[in-house]
């Protein structure tokens, strides 16, 4: 990078904040995803001042700049796939306000989404959107994907939460949208901001909805030798006017993977597993359970059991939350989509994953957010097997269009970034496309941020 | 962009006859009026606005107030009014832009079916106005407003193109929220004609409770005390003596003081009764002036304030949104009551659920200086206080957004064949 521009760079947020060193290039260089590219400067911002001041500078020189939070994204959002710089948020971490009394709380985007639960424990809120990286990733990056995570189908999604942004647009003007209440009623462009994956504009502030804690939680674990059996339970707890805080499924492939890292206990010849939740008032909650078991039994679940601690909740959660990384035990690499379709036709879409998974040979498990009808296939494979690299491609290509013919969508909650952008023209019809291009072009008209994710602008 | 009718008005009504047919093509206060029953006409009906040089407006159940002028075309969406599909498998509806949001809810509601967002205006409002001005009512902090339901949607563009956004998928974030970006668009984006919702289970049980408090100072506390406890019922609503006197001989007995607080509780036939404790136990000493209400009762009381909607968007008065903190409530009363005061014309109140949205609203017509005055006076004190006003239309006059929101609307409209 010009000295020049690394010089202006240092003026704004300190020599410290601009690293131009080969380890911290390559470490900024990737996220949750497989492709590398290497930047030419990362620099950390403490202020929105400073972000705004940055935009200043990459508009003047024509660098493009790469919005990064944590980058557990999945989908190559904070790949730098231009160089240029990457702009971390990781510093502006601070809790500015939680006031429960107004159930809302304000925050830097750079805090850690799990650091906002540790800060709101004991409140007696929380703030429901739990991505699985909760751990480690920001509320700037869940906003930007607009993450889900289990809790979707009672609690909703980011968007759901969002009263207010602060955001930097591409040529450095800051905006202040909605605030600590309420909403206008003009243009909405906080939703136009949700999921924009960082290319209309950089979040570096938010004041997020809060909710109280429920008063009880009921966790479940039902087993079944068929996937059949478990995506039909989904549709019956649904159909019986039950809303469960969660529904996971995990097939045999991802139950496997799980007990080999947690070992807690999971069924390793399971055909599926549910994860099933359920709160509310304390009062409510043994009808609920009771009508799940009996829907469970209807469709030949050759167990079910109820937590009884806080701890087997906690080893399933674990279990749950680990089985992505838990799969790196079979296959150093692994293809994780996002599909996502009405729910009455998950079944259709888990039986096609997994003959897609045997038309191609390739080991093939499935995580879902079976309530939402989003699902996680995972293909696992060696990278350096360029033969299986094809397969896998293909495979991808099968799942996504079969997605679509049932009304679905290429993503739910993981986005499109790079990963998806070459299927997109399948999903979007050609006005949408023309839409979403010139909605970029209009508001960063020189492509500055966050380029090459989604679509083709120029 | 001011675009004249070059033609007579009697050749566009020609023109536009023969698109949907003459019967539905009306006069209407000068204006020409055009009822279309489907996309294909509605996108026609663009395109010639487009070669004829005149400006379309959409127009819903006109609860609003018709901001409309003579020498634009309305359409109105009257005759696509019914709901195209009901999917119980996945939650959803898919209902046509023009259908009357009461009339919807009570269809669900007889099917076991619930769509909360029902903003005051709701037995005259079209589900396409809602989600155009992203309406709300006494749900909004339980369940949301009306486009927190929204999964897709299809609207003719201004070019005459259908474009249809979203599907019944509950969780889509692919590409940018090409939906939900037409909620607040006014009618400026494209003409909304039919709406994908996601819906819930129809609660097992409802109950109302009703609390009359000599003030209205007195209402907003009890309103922020139950949000400072967490307790988030169904539906809460605050209203003040001076917008109920407005309903005179239609006002509820059972909403007779200054200050009354409206709250349902929803859920199930097991925990009812410990959610009305829990709101009782909150409210300490005031507990005890919680009425409940009888069922067959309580249908007529939610229905009473309905009339109200008229008199927040009376024609003649003004209507004030701002947006504060709960907690501030109470003190943000005070400054309307005295800003009333010092207009010798006191303002009628409404509080909708804690989301910290209220409405002023003056009704007696009075002169601009005035007005001024009085909007200067709250605007300034309530700011002052920590709230701020709130956007009810797509006016960009004085907009912070104006360019970014003028630019958007040329990416949709580039022609201006939109009005708002």
């Amino acid at each position: 990078m010009d000295t020049n521009v690394v010089r202006k760079l240092q003026r704004i947020v300190g020599k410290g904040n601009v690293r131009t060193n080969k380890e911290m290039l390559i470490t900024h260089g990737f996220d949750g995803t497989l492709p590398e590219y290497l930047p030419e400067a990362v620099v950390f911002a403490t202020t929105t001042e400073q972000v705004a001041r940055i935009m200043e500078v990459a508009q003047a020189h024509g660098i493009p700049v790469t919005p990064r939070g944590a980058a557990t994204n999945l989908s190559g959002g904070t790949l730098p796939v231009a160089g240029g710089i990457v702009l971390s948020l990781t510093k502006m971490n601070q809790i500015l306000a939680i006031d429960t009394d107004n159930l809302y709380c304000h925050v830097e985007a750079g805090v850690v989404n799990q650091d906002l639960q540790d800060a709101l424990a004991g409140t007696g809120y929380y703030f429901p959107p739990d991505p699985a990286s909760m751990k480690v990733c920001t509320i700037g990056g869940n906003i930007a994907e607009c993450a889900g995570g289990p809790r979707c189908l009672k609690l909703g999604v980011t968007r759901d939460y969002i009263l207010g942004l602060e955001v930097v647009w591409p040529d450095g003007r800051v905006s202040t949208l909605g605030g600590e209440s309420a909403g206008d009623q003009d243009l909405d462009l906080i939703r136009l901001l949700v999921g924009s994956e960082g290319m209309l504009g950089i979040i570096t502030k938010a004041w997020l909805r809060l909710k109280p804690l429920p008063e009880a939680k009921r966790t479940m674990l039902a087993v079944f030798d068929q996937v059949e059996d478990a995506s039909q339970t989904v549709s019956d707890i649904i159909a019986k006017g039950i809303i469960p805080l969660t529904l996971e499924f995990m097939d045999t492939l991802l139950i496997n993977c799980a007990e080999d890292y947690a070992h807690i206990g999971l069924p390793r010849d399971a055909g599926a597993i549910l994860i099933i939740e359920v709160d509310g008032y304390e009062g409510e909650l043994d009808r609920q359970v009771e009508t799940i078991r009996q829907m469970c039994r209807d469709n030949r679940a050759r167990d079910f059991q109820l937590a009884r601690s806080e701890e087997e909740v906690n080893e399933l959660w674990t279990a749950r939350r680990v089985v992505i990384g838990a799969v790196a035990r079979k296959k150093p690499a692994y293809s994780l989509q996002d599909v996502t379709v009405p729910r009455s036709n998950f079944p259709k879409i888990a039986k096609t994953v997994l003959e897609v998974g045997e038309k191609y040979d390739l080991d093939v498990g499935i995580l879902a957010h079976a309530g939402d009808g989003n699902l996680h296939p995972l293909v696992l494979f060696d990278a350096r097997n360029q033969e299986e690299v094809k397969l896998v491609e293909k495979a991808e290509a099968d799942i996504c269009k079969a997605a679509l013919a049932l009304g679905g969508t290429l993503s739910g909650e993981h986005g499109i970034g790079i990963l998806k952008k070459p299927f997109l023209k399948w999903q979007l019809s050609p006005k949408a496309m023309e839409l979403v291009i010139e909605i970029k072009k209009t508001i960063d008209p020189n492509n500055i941020l966050n380029p090459g994710k989604m679509v083709e602008v120029s | 962009m001011e675009r004249r009718i070059p033609l007579e008005q009697s050749k566009i009504k020609a023109s536009l006859a023969e698109i949907v047919g003459e019967e539905n093509v009306l006069s209407e206060e000068g204006a020409i009026l055009v009822c279309p029953i489907s996309n294909e006409e509605i996108g026609r009906i663009l395109q010639r606005a487009d070669q004829d040089g005149f400006q379309v407006a959409v127009i819903g159940g006109g609860s609003t107030g018709n901001r409309t002028t003579p020498h634009h075309v309305k359409i109105s969406l009257t005759r696509m009014n019914k709901i195209l599909e009901l999917d119980r498998d996945n939650m959803v509806a898919v209902v046509q832009a023009g259908m009357i949001t009461a009339d919807f809810q009570e269809e669900l509601l007889a099917q076991g079916l619930y769509f909360p967002p029902d903003p005051l205006s709701r037995r005259k409002s079209t589900l396409g106005a809602n989600v155009a001005t992203r309406a709300y009512g006494p749900t909004i902090m339980s369940h949301g407003e009306t486009v927190d339901f929204l999964l897709g949607l299809t609207a003719v563009l201004p070019d005459g193109k259908i474009f249809s956004p979203g599907g019944k998928n509950y969780k889509d974030v692919t590409a940018f929220d090409l939906n939900r970006i037409f909620g607040g668009s006014h009618g400026r984006l494209g003409i909304i004609t039919q709406l994908i919702f996601r819906l819930l289970p129809k609660p097992e049980v409802f109950r109302t409770l009703v609390l009359n408090l000599p003030t209205m100072k007195e209402a907003a506390e009890i309103a922020a005390i139950l949000t400072s406890q967490g307790i988030i019922p169904g539906k809460l609503e605050v209203l003040d003596g001076t917008i109920l006197s407005q309903l005179e001989n239609r006002r509820p007995q059972k909403m007779s003081s200054q200050g009354v607080v409206l709250i349902e509780v929803e859920g199930y036939q097991e925990s009812i009764d410990h959610q009305v404790d829990l709101i009782q136990t909150a409210l300490g000493g005031q507990g005890k002036a919680l009425e409940e209400i009888a069922p067959d009762e309580a249908g007529e009381l939610w229905q009473a304030r309905e009339e109200l909607a008229w008199f927040m968007y009376h024609p003649h008065g003004q209507m004030y949104s701002f947006a504060i903190k709960p907690t501030l409530l109470p003190a943000t009363v005070e400054i309307i009551k005295e800003a009333g005061q010092a207009m010798g014309q006191p303002l009628g109140l409404v509080i909708h659920g804690t989301a910290g949205r209220l409405h002023p609203i003056c009704f007696a017509p009075m002169d601009e200086d005035k007005l001024q005055v009085l909007t200067q006076d709250l605007t300034d004190k309530i700011t002052e206080l920590g709230g701020r006003p709130l956007k009810t239309q797509l006016n960009l006059e004085n907009h912070e957004e104006k360019e970014l929101i003028t630019s958007l609307l040329k990416v949709f409209d580039p022609k201006g064949i939109l009005a708002g």
